[in-house]
């Protein structure tokens, strides 16, 4: 048997998608990130809601993210929180501030031992459809 | 001037799977905090459960054990730890305004249930809504499905904020979880009552999510607790405890598991609103009870709350500590870290009974004390005069 895991979609057996993030779904898939803008005051925002947190207006899009950022701390998990994550451990999460200003939780894939916090790293799209980041070079 | 006390406590067994259901545990606590109350049951006109799509005992069954001659206040309160002050200042503002006299807020934890800290889980967490299975689609996926690893991320951004050594901050972590373990050695009721811990066994513990270690983190459990908050101060077996002031907060970035709260630090959100609703200062605090879902959870409270300047609590924990000795003393029932976790109601127990002199490990002269959750939820109790 391969030990290769299948292709997974992101939502399968792990959410369920909500209509105002099905987007963010299908463009990630198409390997592009992007974050809800409010057409009335250009607040972005994330993750997605059905309303702009800034002025609250309903007419809301898309802004393609450049995917750079800054990590603002990272944490190695060890220990597996979800069966769904047990043959991922260990690997590091991080909470990126992308430069459109918005914040994300992702994994970011690093050399050993290597403190990523306070550095430069772009998206990344692997196979599986859930975007993660790499530092610049 | 206090309109409302807490007047009785009770609490089931504390353990890892025990044979009792959640139904069970729960009457076992409410009972014994009727009894201690010194009322006959019947006369219970209210009831909270709190952490509502959590909680496995329904009010309903409450009523029926209690017999309630008239039950004419029942809600929940939803969310985790900080619906514990949501509960109290809830039933604080229904005596004052005549809604009931004499009210229950009873917690129940019973496996199978939600995964807790650092916990592994059998199953996908049950859909707590609509709204937060939406934000949900935004943890999993990424790799985020315990709180343990939120508070991970804030402790790292925290250390790094408060130009902390990540050496330094292992200590104060450690501190922490060791001063908890002390702490339980006398108390009866403490799971890991006969589990000491020293600094080195801390250090050597499992990682769970970096920097947070296996004893950096909040015991599983079953068992139940119960409180209850009445109009009158008139004495069961102790003296009542009056709610000087009780606070609820919410950050509305708060899921999923707190990642995208309004600052990267997690525990920016003052909590410093119940001190103004009591009429007093931090300084006039003699024991506290802070939510320790992780020994971080602790550290960052120290904060929040206005007991320690910010950016001062590991040099705090580290110099002052925690202790008996230390002028002000934190969980001294061994909080979730080392007696059970009770989703923050043993921790306000732990409060009254620190003021009115049946705790474990006694407060000297405790007149005030702190219950606080993170996020900004508070109580602030007195002793009676």
């Amino acid at each position: 048997m391969s030990p290769r895991r299948p292709h997974r979609e992101p939502s399968e057996g792990r959410f369920v998608p909500e209509p105002e993030s099905a987007d963010f779904w299908a463009r990630m898939r198409d390997g592009e990130l992007v974050v809800q803008e409010c057409d009335s005051c250009g607040h972005r925002q994330y993750p997605p809601l059905p309303f702009c947190e800034s002025c609250r207006s309903s007419a809301l899009g898309w802004t393609r993210s450049a995917g750079a950022g800054r990590i603002l701390a990272a944490t190695v998990v060890h220990h597996a929180p979800h069966p769904l994550l047990a043959h991922e451990v260990p690997f590091t999460l991080a909470m990126v501030l992308l430069d459109e200003g918005v914040r994300m939780c992702a994994r970011v894939d690093l050399a050993q031992d290597e403190d990523p916090v306070g550095c430069r790293a772009h998206a990344v799209f692997p196979a599986d459809g859930v975007v993660r980041f790499a530092l610049d070079r | 001037m206090s309109t409302a006390s807490i007047i009785g406590v009770g609490q089931s067994a504390y353990g890892r799977s025990l044979p009792q259901s959640a139904r069970e545990l729960a009457a076992a606590a409410i009972l014994a905090a009727v009894e201690d109350a010194g009322l006959d049951p019947a006369e219970v006109d209210g009831v909270l459960s709190f952490s509502g799509e959590f909680e496995r005992v329904d009010i309903p069954t409450v009523h029926k054990l209690l017999g309630c001659r008239s039950l004419s206040l029942y809600a929940q309160v939803p969310f985790g730890g900080e619906a514990v002050a949501g509960a109290v200042r809830l039933a604080r503002d229904a005596i004052a305004g005549g809604g009931a006299r004499h009210i229950v807020i009873y917690r129940s934890l019973s496996s199978p249930r939600p995964p807790k800290t650092g916990a592994p889980a059998s199953e996908p967490p049950p859909p707590r809504s609509s709204s937060a299975r939406g934000a949900a689609a935004f943890a999993l996926p990424f790799g985020v499905a315990s709180p343990a690893q939120s508070f991970a991320l804030a402790a790292d951004r925290y250390r790094r904020d408060a130009g902390v050594s990540p050496e330094r901050f292992e200590d104060a972590l450690g501190t922490v979880a060791v001063t908890a373990r002390t702490y339980a050695a006398d108390n009866p009721v403490a799971l890991l009552r006969e589990r000491p811990l020293s600094l080195a066994d801390h250090h050597a513990s499992r990682m769970i999510s970096s920097p947070l270690r296996r004893d950096d983190m909040c015991l599983v459990n079953d068992g139940a607790a119960a409180v209850v908050v009445s109009q009158s101060p008139r004495q069961g077996r102790h003296a009542a405890v009056h709610v000087l002031g009780a606070v609820q907060n919410l950050d509305p970035y708060g899921e999923p598991f707190g990642l995208y709260t309004s600052s990267p630090a997690l525990f920016s959100e003052p909590s410093q609103r119940v001190y103004a609703d009591a009429g007093m200062t931090p300084r006039r605090v003699r024991v506290a009870a802070l939510y320790d879902a992780s020994t971080f959870t602790t550290l960052a409270l120290l904060e929040q709350t206005g007991l320690v300047a910010p950016n001062q609590a590991v040099p705090y924990i580290l110099d002052v500590g925690l202790g008996p000795q230390s002028g002000l003393p934190v969980n001294p029932h061994g909080g979730h870290l080392a007696e059970a976790y009770i989703h923050g109601l043993n921790g306000l127990i732990e409060v009254v009974r620190q003021l009115r002199g049946d705790a474990s490990t006694p407060v000297p002269g405790a007149d005030v004390g702190l219950f606080a959750s993170p996020l900004g939820s508070a109580v602030l109790l007195g002793a009676a005069a």
